[in-house]
This record gives structure tokens, sequence and C-alpha cells, in this order.
């Protein structure tokens, strides 16, 4: 512990030399100066060590018992320290460091989004930006509550959210909504028609009056079940039967013969790079965006635009605000070139199949399906036919 | 010829006369424990320094401590510790 203290105070060697060596030693137990490790290697030469705080004023003890005093070496932070004491220019790189972490701490240079899953980072980072959070700002002038208050306000998706500052780090956090299911109006009253022509092949009535039996054959606008219901008069009466209207509800399932058709031209225009290009460097700087390109024009008619940008990452993988972006411009012709038939025939069938089961829906099956294709007009078309089963009915509202 | 033995000074004097401790008048006053180390309060200050000898000022006492490997571990103007093998303390 002790030689620790002495290293962080520092120490000096020092080697007295004169008739009496001995009165300088005494004369620094008065004068209250500590010292340690002494050896008298000669008569009339001593050696100690003193606290480097201690140092200043011994000469003149020396001197009073007729001793010379030399310094045999020194010890410790406050030497070495002093070592740098004429390099300037370190001396100023380190204040102007020490500077930039006082002054650049004040300034907000990350902004994280955490809790969306639905809603973009970026749509929430650009609705902060507008009020007044982005990367640069300076961070004790900010209110945070009005932040979140008006970026809310553009966020219908957003339920709730806070912005905390930890530093340079600002942090959102957010909620989303809970997406309202979707409502049933079962005051409006109507009928279930056809949907698409086919045959029904089970019918399953909820409310209202079947119109149709199993087995018949229905053309899109067809009435599947009815909405009115039949209220036969008390037996013996004479009044004729009332029709009671009411929301009709039910299933019904048929099956259906689709057919679907896309094309696609035989001949495809391609891009073929010229091999000429152009590339464009800026800084981004706090969220400004210095161009060193000023305002040179792109000398090609077609051209491609590749951009990297990298960022100033520090070693836990926070992105600071420092960017250098390179976009780079290849021109290009435009070259036609055949379209390999089988591989766009195949392409297409795959979209159409595609199409299909997203227009059966989830309720929906393929039975059986084929595909022709022709060639016509340099343009390739695929045709499906498909046999379905699939839900026949829709609600059309009465009037 | 016999050595006359020192007389006694105005401080052992007094500290007789009034019954009072030595080293509160101003008194050496030397500590040993064991042979490791020697404590002295009160003293003149160091007259030679060795690691076999060392002489310290008393006042009209001169304490000669011998030994090996002996060291002046700390000083003031009150007290001084010695550390090393001590083998004898010889008052003069």
């Amino acid at each position: 512990m002790g030689r620790v203290v002495n290293l962080l105070r520092g120490s000096v060697r020092l080697e007295v030399s004169g008739a009496f060596p001995e009165r300088f030693l005494n004369l620094c137990a008065q004068r209250g100066v500590a010292f340690w490790r002494v050896e008298w290697p000669e008569e009339h030469v001593l050696r100690l060590t003193v606290a480097w705080q201690d140092r200043k004023g011994l000469e003149d003890l020396a001197r009073r018992t007729g001793c010379t005093l030399d310094e045999a070496g020194q010890r410790g932070v406050p030497p070495f320290l002093l070592r740098f004491r004429k390099r300037y220019a370190l001396l100023i790189g380190l204040a102007l460091a020490l500077t930039a972490v006082i002054v650049l701490s004040r300034f907000v240079l990350v902004v994280e989004v955490e809790g969306n899953e639905t809603v973009p980072a970026q749509v929430i980072l650009t609705e902060l930006q507008r009020a007044g959070l982005r990367p640069g700002v300076y961070g004790p002038g900010l209110s945070v509550r009005d932040i979140s208050n008006e970026a809310m306000l553009h966020l219908d998706d957003l339920a709730w959210m806070a912005v905390n500052l930890h530093g340079i780090r600002a942090q959102v956090v957010v909620r989303e909504k809970v997406a309202k299911p979707e409502m049933v109006d079962e005051s409006a009253l109507g009928d279930i028609v056809a949907e698409a022509p086919g045959i029904v092949t089970r019918m399953e009535v909820w409310a209202g009056d079947a119109a149709v039996a199993e087995g018949a054959t229905v053309l899109p606008g067809d009435v599947l079940i009815r909405g009115s219901v039949k209220m036969a008069p008390p037996l013996y009466s004479e009044n004729p039967p009332e029709w009671m209207p009411v929301r009709a509800m039910g299933r019904v399932e048929g099956r259906t013969w689709r057919t679907m058709a896309a094309s696609i031209p035989l001949e495809a225009e391609v891009k073929e790079l010229t091999g000429d290009e152009k590339s464009v460097y800026s800084l981004t700087i706090l969220g400004q965006r210095v161009n060193f390109y000023q305002n040179s024009g792109i000398p090609f008619d077609r051209y491609d635009k590749i951009a990297n940008t990298w960022n100033l990452t520090l070693p836990g993988g926070l992105v600071l605000p420092f960017a250098v972006r390179r976009e780079t411009f290849r021109a290009y012709r435009a070259a036609a070139v055949p379209v390999e038939e089988a591989a766009a025939q195949s392409m297409l069938e795959s979209r159409l199949a595609d199409q299909l089961l997203e227009l059966l829906g989830e309720t929906g099956t393929v039975v059986s399906q084929q595909f022709s294709a022709v060639r016509r007009d340099g343009a390739l078309t695929v045709t499906l036919t498909a046999e379905c089963r699939e839900e026949l009915g829709r609600f059309v509202p009465a009037g | 010829m016999e050595r006359k033995p020192k007389k006694e000074g105005l401080l052992e004097k007094t500290a007789q006369a009034l019954d009072l401790p030595g080293e509160v008048v101003g008194l050496p006053r030397v500590e040993i424990v064991g042979r490791q180390e020697l404590r002295m309060e009160n003293h003149r200050g160091i007259l030679a320094y060795g690691p076999e000898e060392i002489l310290i000022s008393g006042g009209k006492l001169i304490i000669k401590v011998r030994g090996t490997g002996l060291e002046l571990k700390a000083m003031n103007a009150g007290g001084l510790l010695i550390t090393g093998a001590l083998l004898s303390v010889e008052l003069t």
C-alpha cells in the first residue's frame, strides 16, 4: 500500500555529499521532511529518498549543513506527467479531446427506437426529426414530453411513446396500438348472393331462408340465402303470411371452375453496362450532408446509381451520426434479348397458381388445375383452368 | 585510570525530584521490540549511520546501536525507528 502511495505522490532519490551528511538527515527530521531508504555508502556520502512534494527547499538545508545535493533519480506519477510539460502539441490535443468529450456529450448523437413491430423505425424517426429530435441537437434544450406528444399526433398506429435521454443517446420507447377486430354490422339486413358461377355442394343456413338447394347450379348474383323469413299465420286464420326481414347468414360451399390468364413478351429489354462510371462522395455530420462534388452533373443518359454508406461505429455496435457516402453512377444502354420460353412459361404458371390461391382465400381449395400456353403476337400467354371448392356466398345489403 | 561517571543532568534531577517520568521532561526514551525493532523518542539527531552501527544523540547520552542490516526506517524531530537484526544497545 505504501509503495502505491509513494508511486502516486512521487519520490526523489537524493545523494548528499559533505563533511557531516548526518546533519542533513537531522535537519530533515526537524523540518518534518519524511525520508526512507537511507544508505551510507561512504563516510561522506548519504543517499535517501524523499517525497516529491518535499523536494523543494532541500537545497537550502544542504547549504546550511555544508553539503552538496544531487538528484539520483525520480519515480512516480508527478515526474512522469512533468515529462509532457513541454510537449505542447500533445497538451493541445489532450485539451481538445477533453473539450470534445465535454461538449459532444451535451449533444444527442444517436436516436434509438425500441418496441416497434409493424411501424417502421424510419417512419418514427422522421416524425421525431420533425418534432425536433435528431442527431446533433443540443440535449439539455429538448423538451422530451413535447416532442413525444407532437410525434404521437402524426403516428396513428402508436399507442404510447416515451423519450429518454441518456447522454449522447436518445432512447425512444414505443408501444403500438392493438388492431381493432373487424366488426360485423348485424343490424344491416340483406341476402347472401353467389359470387362466382358454380354448383352448390353444401348449404348451412344460420339466418334467413335457403333460396337454392344442394346440387343447384348458380350464376354470379343469384340469391343463395334470402334475407326474409316467412311467418305463417295462425291455424284457421284468414290473414296472409307475413315476411320478416332478417340479415341472411350462413355458409354456401360449391364447386367452381376458374379461368385465369397471364402473358409476357418474348423479347425483353435488359441493361448492358458500357463500362463508363463516375463516383461522388459526401460526408454526413450530425444529419447535415456535405457534398464534395458540388453541383457537377452526371454525363450519362441512362445509368444505375449505387450508393454505399460507411457509418462511424463504436466497438459496442453504437452507430454515430458521422458517415461517408459514395454514389457510383454506371452508364448502361438498353439491349433487346429473347426470353427463354420454358422459363417464362414456368414463371407465369407459378404466378397464376399463387393468384388463384390468393383468390380462394383460407377456406377454398383447388381440386384440379391445368395450364395451356399460346404464342401470339410476340407474347406468350398462359391460361389456368382450375376446379375449386370454395365459399360461394357474399352478403349484399338490401336496397 | 578509571573513567569518571557522567554527572546527572538538570532534567534528570528535576524528573527525580518531581517524581515525573523522564520522557515528560525531555529525556530520551528507548524501546526495543524483539530483536528487530528499536524505537527512540526525544533524540537529538543521528551522529553516524551504517548497516552495522548507528549512533544517535540523546543529549548528554550517546546511544550506540549495533547489529546487522540496520536501517533507519522513519525519523522525525521527536522520534525514530530502526529496524534490522539488533545485537546490542550501548549508552555512553
